[in-house]
């Protein structure tokens, strides 16, 4: 019952990775590789917090977005003016930058051997231990997550945003701001991978530099391009599908030694069937450019 | 009245100089030609006063104010719009939503707005749709509403693209080849549209290829060649300048 709990809490963190992602990717038509970077913020912050502080778990949750956001947004504003290759390779520097100071600030984040022993959340001064209830709360936080995205995407912000992944400069010759719509989505993207980021630490009950690698910002846009750039039903079918085939594949009995590769091989052979066949992805109507 | 004064703009890229010393103005409510081969300097101007390139020298004076440098949306809410020769429109939004992008200072284009949607936001989004609506039909494409901009034929997206920039309110509009690609019929179309702008008051700058086109609907040219002007006067007096048809069609 606690490893499907902890699956199904695992699909829900996806998916608040995947809708923040898709929004960035999906209506801005910006393509990042920050998302791991983003995610370890606020899987750090929630551990140091909850380890050394008696904090309630939804201002670490609104901390942890934040304060992944405040990062995100000082290092890539330069970068935002900008689109495409700059846009990702800034990004990429700055996963670097946080993956090594995850794996070096010893003091700190006791590097390779990760923070462990984080408590049960606490909840409006009671602590959580059932996971069952855990679940319940990540699952009312990921819905509220999905009706947020959905509710700003289907506004006229989103037809803005839709309108600059189609062509900024035509929307700048209407009048509109494409920089403060690029630092805006980033925000949005940034608070959600940071939220994810304080779900994990709390259900994981440890965090390390190891999972907040490139190879996490990858899986999560294989969600998004999977499931359908653009579309908010085809990120959250790309998470499904991706969660499921990856969390499966642990348990059919593969020895695992290879158990990993196996699951990489699997994922990584879907995505070029995918870029091939149907680059649109599941339910989107958009190619990635 | 002159609206829009180019004062002695010039523009370098690299050792290429597109733009030399070029002066021009537009008078209020009027439409204005600017005809000239290829490379003449016709689309750098444009850039230059809309913003999207910066020049070396000169000045741009509109409503006798200094507009020169200031960021292409700074230039928009000032009242100056463009057109893009290759439209840029966007194809996978409908013509509703096109046009709905061309609308200015819509509190549902903030974020915190759209997600909040306070109830006054209702009585604005009726009211946008029924400028866009105006609009549409303005334009004669109320058919295709609902179509998406890249399904439709060539002459029906620049409709679209001249009524996206109309939805900006702006009063100055500059049309980057407005007719170029069509046939007879959408030719006409077209022009009978900015006929009609002139005469709900907008100045309108014009670039074109098409003497013709041209000399149908503007009541003063400009002729650039290399960056700068080479004869300015009254349609049919430049339509019949020597100097003109020998440069611009390649005549003796």
């Amino acid at each position: 019952m606690s490893v499907i709990l902890s699956i199904l809490i695992q699909l829900c963190m996806y998916s608040i990775l995947a809708l923040g992602l898709n929004m960035l990717v999906g209506y801005s038509g910006l393509v990042s590789s920050a998302t791991a970077a983003l995610f370890g913020i606020g899987g750090y912050l929630t551990a140091l917090f909850a380890l050394h502080y008696k904090l309630d778990f939804f201002v670490i949750l609104i901390a942890g977005g934040v304060f992944a956001a405040v990062l995100g947004v000082l290092v890539s504003l330069p970068a935002l003016r900008l689109k495409g290759d700059y846009f990702f390779i800034t990004t990429m520097g700055f996963t670097w930058i946080i993956t090594n100071i995850m794996t070096n600030w010893m003091q700190v984040t006791r590097g390779p051997n990760g923070l462990t022993g984080i408590p049960s959340p606490l909840v409006f001064g009671q602590v959580l231990n059932s996971r069952f209830l855990f679940f319940i709360l990540i699952l009312i936080i990921t819905a509220l997550c999905i009706f947020v995205a959905n509710r700003v995407c289907t506004s006229p912000f989103g037809r803005a945003l839709k309108g600059m992944r189609e062509d900024d400069i035509a929307l700048e010759a209407l009048g509109k701001n494409i920089t403060a719509f690029r630092v805006k989505t980033f925000v949005f993207y940034a608070i959600y991978c940071g939220m994810a980021g304080t779900i994990y630490a709390y259900n994981m009950r440890f965090v390390d530099p190891t999972a907040f690698t490139s190879d996490e910002s990858i899986f999560v846009l294989s969600m998004v391009v999977l499931g359908g750039v653009g579309s908010i039903k085809g990120t959250l079918v790309g998470v499904l599908v991706l969660g499921i085939i990856s969390e499966g594949v642990r348990y059919v009995g593969l020895p695992a030694s290879i158990a990993f590769q196996a699951r990489q091989i699997i994922y990584g052979l879907i995505l070029v069937l995918f870029m091939i066949f149907r680059p649109q992805g599941l339910l989107g109507q958009y190619k990635i450019t | 009245m002159k609206i829009l004064e180019v004062k002695d703009i010039s523009k370098n890229f690299g050792g290429v100089r597109a733009l030399s010393n070029l002066s021009f103005s537009l008078e209020e409510g009027q439409i204005t030609g600017l005809i000239g081969s290829n490379g003449a300097g016709k689309t750098t101007i444009f850039n230059v006063i809309t913003g999207f390139l910066k020049s070396d020298s000169g000045q741009i004076i509109y409503k006798g104010e200094d507009i020169t440098g200031l960021a292409p949306i700074k230039i928009v809410k000032k009242g100056i719009c463009r057109t893009f020769q290759e439209l840029r429109l966007f194809g996978k939004l409908s013509v509703f939503e096109n046009i709905c992008l061309g609308i200015p200072d819509q509190s549902e284009e903030k974020f915190m707005t759209a997600l909040i949607k306070p109830p006054k936001v209702r009585k604005e989004r009726a009211a946008v749709k029924e400028k866009v609506e105006g609009i549409i039909d303005y334009v004669g494409l109320t058919p295709y509403t609902n179509y998406l901009a890249e399904s439709l034929a060539y002459g029906e997206q620049k409709l679209l693209s001249l009524g996206r920039f109309l939805a900006t309110g702006a009063d100055t509009l500059l049309l980057d080849e407005p007719t170029s690609g069509l046939d007879g019929r959408h030719i006409d179309n077209i022009l009978e549209v900015v006929r009609k702008l002139t005469t709900s008051g907008k100045t309108i700058c014009l670039i074109e290829h098409n003497m013709e086109v041209v000399s149908a609907v503007s009541s003063y040219i400009y002729v650039l060649d290399q960056g700068t002007k080479l004869a300015e006067g009254f349609s049919k007096d430049v339509m019949n300048d020597p100097q003109v048809l020998s440069i611009y069609l390649g005549g003796e």
